[in-house]
Order: C-alpha cells, then structure tokens, then sequence
C-alpha cells in the first residue's frame, strides 16, 4: 500500500460522482456542502430577520397586530436570538465560508473527511427542521429568552415550556453534533492538508480566523451540550440538576436543591467563547478584503495572528461578565471584568492594525471594501460600549436595558454580517463565475450601513433612560418620557428599511448568477491561492491534475519594482528575490 | 516549542519552497489526518467530561438557605476545586450514592478490555495476525458486557426505586454513565470496522492506524470511567 506524508501530496483522483444527485444532494465536494450549509443557514436567518420585524411592529405599535400576543412576542424575541446567532452566524461563517475557503486557501482538494462532512450538513439541516418544527407543536416554540434561563424556561407559564423548550434543546444538541463533526474536519484540514510550501505563517487571516474559531467552538459547545441534557432531564425525569425548591402556581413544584446558577456559568461558558466563534473568523476575512482592495500587505501579520489566537484563549475566563447581577462573589466580579478588559488589548491591536493597513494604501472602494470598512466603524462602535458593560458598576445599572441590545446588535450582530456581506461581494465572482451589478451593491451598502445606524444608536439613549429589554410593552410607564415612544417608532421605521433593502442584495444575487457578466477569474487582483485556481468556478478537486505550489506570503502586495501590484502565492520568487533566511 | 518557533517567523522575509520545513518539521504535520482527528475530538470530549464533575462539585456545595454552611464553604478558594477528596460537608439533601457491588465488576471488566488493546498493539508490531484477531475480538466484546453491566446497574437501581428523581448523586449517576456509554458505543463502531478488516484478512499496515487510535481511546474512555466512579465513591 503506498502511503503518503501528507495529504496535500495525495493526487489521486477524487470519486466523481455521475448523477445528479450524487452531485448536487449527497455531496461530498466541500464547495457543495459550503453552499449547502449558507443556503440553508440564509433561509433560516430570513424567518429570524422577519421575527425581528414583528417584534419592532409590536414595541412601536403596541397592540397594533393582534396576533402578537405577549406570549408570541416572548417567542419571536427566543427564536430570532437563537436562529441568528447559532443556526445562521455559526453556520454561515464556519460550515459555509470555512468549507468553501479552507481547502481552497490552502491548496488541498477536499476536507481531509469527505463523508463527515457530508454528514455534518445533513445532521446541521435536521437541527433546523427540529427547530423549525417548533413552531407547528402544541404551545409553540419557547418563549424563554434565548439564554434559556431556568427555573422559568421549563416551569408552567413560559410560553412553550412543554413542548417548545425540548424541541429547542433537541436541536441545540443535534447542531453540536453537527458542529463537532464539521469541526474536526476544518481543523484537521488546517493542520494536515496544506499544500507544499503553505507554512503555518503564510496562511491568510481568514484560515487564521476560521482555525481558531472552530477550535474554540470545539472546546465550547460541549458546555451547551451537557447544559441542554441536564435541562432535558429536568424537564423530563424530574431532576434537579438546577431546579431549586420553587412554588409554581401556588403548589410546590417536586424539584428541590438544583442550582440555577449552575446553569447560567454552563451557558455563558459556551456564550461568551460564541462570540468569538462569530467574530474570529470575520476578523480573519475582513483583513484579507483590506488588504486586497487596499492594495496594500496587512499591517502587522504577526501580530494580527497572535491576536486572533490570545483572544481566543482569553475568551475562555471572561463569561461571568454576562452574569455580574446574579449575585455572584464580588472577587469574581472584579477578577472577569479584569479579563474582559484585557481583551480590549489584542482586540485594539487589530484595529489599529486595519487602519494603519488602510493609511496611504491604494484604496480602491469596491462595493467588498465599503463593507469592510464599515465593519471598522459598526466594530469599533459595538466593542467600546463593550468597555463599558465590562466594568461592574457600570454594568449594574445598565444591565438588561436596551443598551445592551444596543451593544451586543452592533458588536455581534451587525458587525460580522457587515463582513459576510463583504465576503460574499467579494468571493462571488469565483464562486458562481458571474459579477454583481455594482449600482445595486452599493445601494445596498449604503442602506443597510446608515439604517443599522438608525436603529441601534437610539437604543443606547433608551438604555440610559432605563428602558427595559424583553417587555412587551411599557404601558404609561411614569419614568419613561414621551420621546421613548418616538424613538421607538423611529427604531422599527428604520429597521423595516434595512429588512427591505436586503431584497436589492438577493435580487442582486439571483439575477447576477443567470444574467451577470462573466467574471475574470481574478477580477480584484488577489494573491491567495483561491484566485488561482484553472477553473472558475473551481472544479471538483479543486486543481487539476498538479496541487499549486506556495512560494510566498499571502500579501504581496505593491511590491517595489514587481510588473504588477501584487504577486500570486504560486508565483515563484524573481531573480532579485533572493531566499532570505533570518 | 518548534510551534512557538513557526509562529515567530518573518513570512514576508522568506520566498521560495526552502522555507516549508516539510511534513512534521512543525510538529505538526507528521501525525495522520485520523490521529489528529481523534486527539481533537478527545478534546471534546474532556472539556464535556470536564464540565460534568465541574457541575458535581459545584451541586455537592450549593447550601442553599444555610448562611452559616455555605460562609465555612466557600472560605477557601481551594475549597471549590478539593471539596469532593477533601471530604468537607455536602449540603443538606446531598444523598451519597450507594454504589452497587456490580459497578466494581464493571470496571475489572473495562479494564480488562483496555489491556486487550494494549495486547492487540502488541501483536499488531510483532505482526501476530492470528493472535491480533483473537484480542481484537476480546476487547470489543468485553466492552460490551460492560455496557451490558451498567444497564444491568441502571435496571437494578430503577427496580428498586432508585430513579434520578430521588437525589443529586443518582442524578448524576445516569447523566456520567449515558455520556460515558454513548462514548463507548461510539468507539465499538471504529473497533467493528477495523475488527472486520482483520478478520477478513486484511495487512497490518492497513489496520495500524485503527488499532493503534482505538486502544488509545480506549485508555481514554478507561480514565473517564475511572475518574467518574471514584467521584461517586468519595462522596
């Protein structure tokens, strides 16, 4: 049997499938699966987007949608929460752009387990049909917040806390063992199949972030794995892991000694790592689109990867920060909002960095770099009143109002779509082989960058006044002054624009991919090995008969006295490029 | 350490092929995709395994109402991670399991398959194919009598009332020995399609990898078990 070194040196020829189905169903391509997984994820968001809508109806409206009952807008609030940040964000960037990316950034034909692969998008869509089912049972999906906080999600007058709240953790679980699956795979990729001379180093920072991203999901979800379970058996068997004693409807309740708590440091455990399984590989991106429409290598490489990989690490001893009212040992408090500062460290390096990459480039504002520069403004928006919720007593008297909200939208929300966004500008052309109408691209951009403006700046004012989240109405609140009710009207105007300005970008999308013109196979001038690829789109095994060949970093960009401003990974060092070892 | 010495170089200084150290040189690249695959998923599975005696612990010490008890408690900040060996009062409804007799069985016999793994190493380096296929075997099977033993246990405990309602330990009790099962199950299906293999006669340079990967798991899995079983015995 001959065996092989590493995998990337593997070149026999891939199993091609025949049918239809073989090809476009039961795939195993990782380009395939990629599109599955962001077709699926997308679909999904958009219910999200529209609960969204709903709720915004019902806080600038009130009672102007009869449907929208308090316990439907409880449930609109859980479902929008956790569609958007698990089964969308954590799909799209990790299962649709770390499938679509990984192999080929780093000169592999496939993921090093085609079939898991394969497996991990089917199990991922049975998780969202679960969840989607939720809405069809008795009582409906779960109303209780997506943090899912017992006792409340499973006691009697949460809505759904019968059937929705299983369905939920059903899901949840199903998503981990689809996540885990992907997982594996991506990192293992990374780690095994880089083609000859794709060091560790001169992988681009979207591999970076992509990497680190996935090892941090790995090591978080189980604590949202054994949380679900435990709550499942609460639920189920009438255990009480973190039931308490607790009188329900005027009887006492069989549970007795579990500790709520318990629960919120298993979720926030896992939620505070999520946010940077979210963020780490839109960091990753957002520095390869600045670096190619800026003409200009990214400021501080290094740096840029050490920061992605100490903030990952850091993620995992700052989540009591989400749980300083809780009552918890003011020396915990004071130790978690000392990490969560500390992130402030690398997180600034990276912006600096973005800046100083943008300083005197050749700035060329494609519709991919106004997204990514929008990015820099939404992020640093969202990550400075992170600074203050950080602090305890800061965080104390701001704690579940609408700053928060205002917060974590503008931190988490908008600021990796403002990247998926810019991702998909940006790799469409090699990926369908057809250009989007530019005219459109930018009325989209500038839409949806003023509108989120539009919507989460107020919140911040209306956080400060003390307005509370997840109410589902204020009523004649005596403290809150009549402008609240203004701002909020202005807030859902605002947000039913954006809603409806995402159909320019899909209109775009689907109209471009029958009608658009053909793209160059390299339309920006990028260096990385995905934009040399023989085909555009790239075939299955992605190379042809010979993997390419990395003879230099991922930025070489304007270099003095190169033909053109920018040079290929697989372009071999010129004559005057002599090797030069440290 | 050579990790730490790939991530300090100067990618924009060096061109060229010389640079890639080549497979292994980062440390890295010499392990096979299945090996890598499977020591990340041991990952996994300890921050879950992890996280479960974590939440033991912290149940064992939640006092509840008693200010008293839970100021003596948490006192020592050495209190929260050595609470279970140390012996310190649990909380007031805390009921210690009584473990069944047949649990030590249990664990003779998971025991026993471990070393049926180390033997099939053993055989496979010497290439002893017809003894591989003897221990290969055993070890599989006695994994399942000891799967068939912990829902023996499972049956007795329910048989005589003892269901996850009654308290914190027994609760526990099912939730570390499904997981720990369900990791078990999961490794069986490996170890029948590399058992399959030797059985139909296949090269020991084509099963080395299973075989090797296998046992190493199920050391892993051993550890587990023992890790758990003893937590439930000291408390």
């Amino acid at each position: 049997m001959t065996t092989y070194t590493t995998i990337a040196e593997d070149t026999r020829p891939l199993h091609h499938p025949k049918t239809w189905v073989g090809k476009y169903v039961w795939s195993q391509d990782h380009k395939v699966i990629a599109i599955q997984y962001s077709l699926t994820a997308v679909g999904v968001g958009l219910v999200a987007l529209v609960l969204s809508g709903l709720m915004r109806m019902q806080l600038a409206f009130p009672g102007m949608l009869e449907f929208i009952t308090p316990d439907a807008y409880y449930q609109f609030v859980t479902m929008h929460g956790m569609i958007m940040v698990i089964y969308l964000l954590t799909a799209l960037l990790l299962g649709g752009f770390g499938n679509y990316m990984i192999p080929l950034m780093i000169g592999a034909r496939d993921m090093v387990f085609p079939f898991v692969n394969m497996l991990s998008y089917w199990v991922y869509l049975l998780s969202v049909i679960v969840l989607m089912a939720s809405f069809f049972v008795p009582g409906g999906p779960t109303g209780a917040g997506w943090t899912l906080y017992p006792p409340q999600a499973i006691t009697e007058g949460t809505p759904g806390a019968g059937w929705g709240i299983i369905m939920m953790l059903a899901s949840l679980a199903i998503f981990i063992v689809a996540f885990t699956m992907g997982g594996l795979n991506y990192v293992t990729t990374v780690l095994q199949a880089r083609t000859k001379g794709m060091t560790l180093m001169r992988m681009p920072c979207t591999i970076w972030g992509i990497f680190v991203a996935t090892i941090l999901g790995l090591l978080a979800f189980p604590a949202l794995f054994v949380a679900a379970i435990m709550m499942t058996l609460d639920n189920t068997i009438g255990t009480s892991f973190f039931m308490p004693a607790i009188i329900s409807g005027g009887a006492a309740l069989d549970h007795s000694g579990g500790s709520p708590i318990l629960f919120q440091h298993l979720f926030w455990f896992f939620g505070h790592p999520e946010v940077y399984i979210v963020a780490l590989p839109a960091f990753g991106i957002v520095s390869d689109l600045i670096s190619t429409h800026a003409r200009k290598n990214i400021f501080g490489y290094r740096m840029m990867v050490w920061a992605i990989i100490i903030i990952g690490g850091l993620s995992f001893i700052v989540w009591a920060h989400h749980m300083y009212v809780s009552g918890m040992n003011p020396y915990f408090g004071f130790f978690f909002a000392t990490s969560t500062l500390i992130i402030a460290v690398p997180t600034a390096i990276k912006v600096y960095n973005w800046v100083l990459t943008l300083w005197r480039g050749d700035i060329h504002l494609r519709v991919p770099m106004l997204f990514a520069i929008g990015f820099i403004f939404t992020f640093i928006h969202g990550g400075l009143t992170g600074l203050f919720l950080g602090n305890v007593s800061v965080d104390v008297p701001l704690s579940d109002t609408y700053f928060v909200i205002g917060h974590f939208h503008m931190v988490m929300g908008v600021s990796p779509i403002m990247v998926v966004f810019g991702a998909i500008y940006h790799w469409y052309p090699k990926i369908t082989g057809r250009m989007w109408n530019t005219m459109l691209g930018q009325a989209h951009f500038w839409i949806t960058f003023l509108g989120v403006y539009a919507i989460y700046l107020p919140m911040h004012y209306l956080g400060f006044l003390g307005v509370p989240r997840r109410y589902y109405e204020m009523g004649d609140t005596a403290f809150l002054p009549e402008s609240v009710h203004d701002a909020n009207v202005g807030i859902t105007i605002a947000a039913l624009t954006v809603g409806a300005a995402q159909l320019i970008f899909f209109y775009n999308l689907i109209y471009s991919y029958f009608k658009g013109p053909k793209a160059d196979p390299n339309p920006w001038g990028a260096t990385t090995l995905e934009w040399q690829t023989p085909d555009t789109p790239p075939a299955h095994g992605n190379w042809g008969p010979e993997l390419p060949k990395v003879y230099r970093w991922a930025y070489d960009y304007s270099v003095p006295g190169a033909a053109r401003d920018f040079i290929p990974q697989t372009t071999p060092p010129g004559p005057d490029e002599k090797p030069h070892e440290h | 350490m050579k990790l730490l010495r790939e991530l300090t170089k100067r990618p924009w200084l060096t061109k060229g092929l010389d640079s890639d150290p080549g497979p292994g040189a980062d440390g890295i690249r010499g392990a096979t995709a299945a090996a890598t695959g499977m020591w990340f998923y041991v990952g996994v599975a300890s921050v879950m395994f992890s996280l479960i005696v974590a939440a033991y612990v912290l149940r064992l010490g939640n006092y509840g109402a008693d200010p008293a008890a839970a100021a003596a408690a948490k006192a020592s900040l050495a209190w929260w991670t050595l609470a279970a060996i140390c012996g310190i009062p649990p909380a007031d409804d805390w009921a210690p399991m009584a473990e069944p007799f047949l649990l030590w069985i249990n664990t003779g016999v998971l025991i026993v398959s471990s070393i049926a793994w180390q033997k099939a190493r053993g055989d496979l380096r010497k290439r002893r194919m017809d003894s591989l296929r003897i221990t290969l075997t055993a070890a599989g099977l006695f994994a399942l009598v000891f799967l068939a033993g912990q829902l023996t246990v499972w049956r007795q405990l329910i048989g005589s009332g003892q269901f996850a309602a009654v308290g914190p330990a027994i609760a526990f009790f099912y939730l570390m020995t499904a997981m720990h099962g369900l990791h078990l199950l999961g490794g069986l299906f490996f170890w029948w399609r590399t058992t399959s293999k030797v059985l139909n006669g296949a090269k020991a340079e084509e099963i080395a990898a299973g075989v090797n990967l296998c046992a190493v798991y199920w050391h892993y899995l051993l550890l587990v078990w023992i890790v758990m079983f003893g937590l439930l015995l000291i408390t």
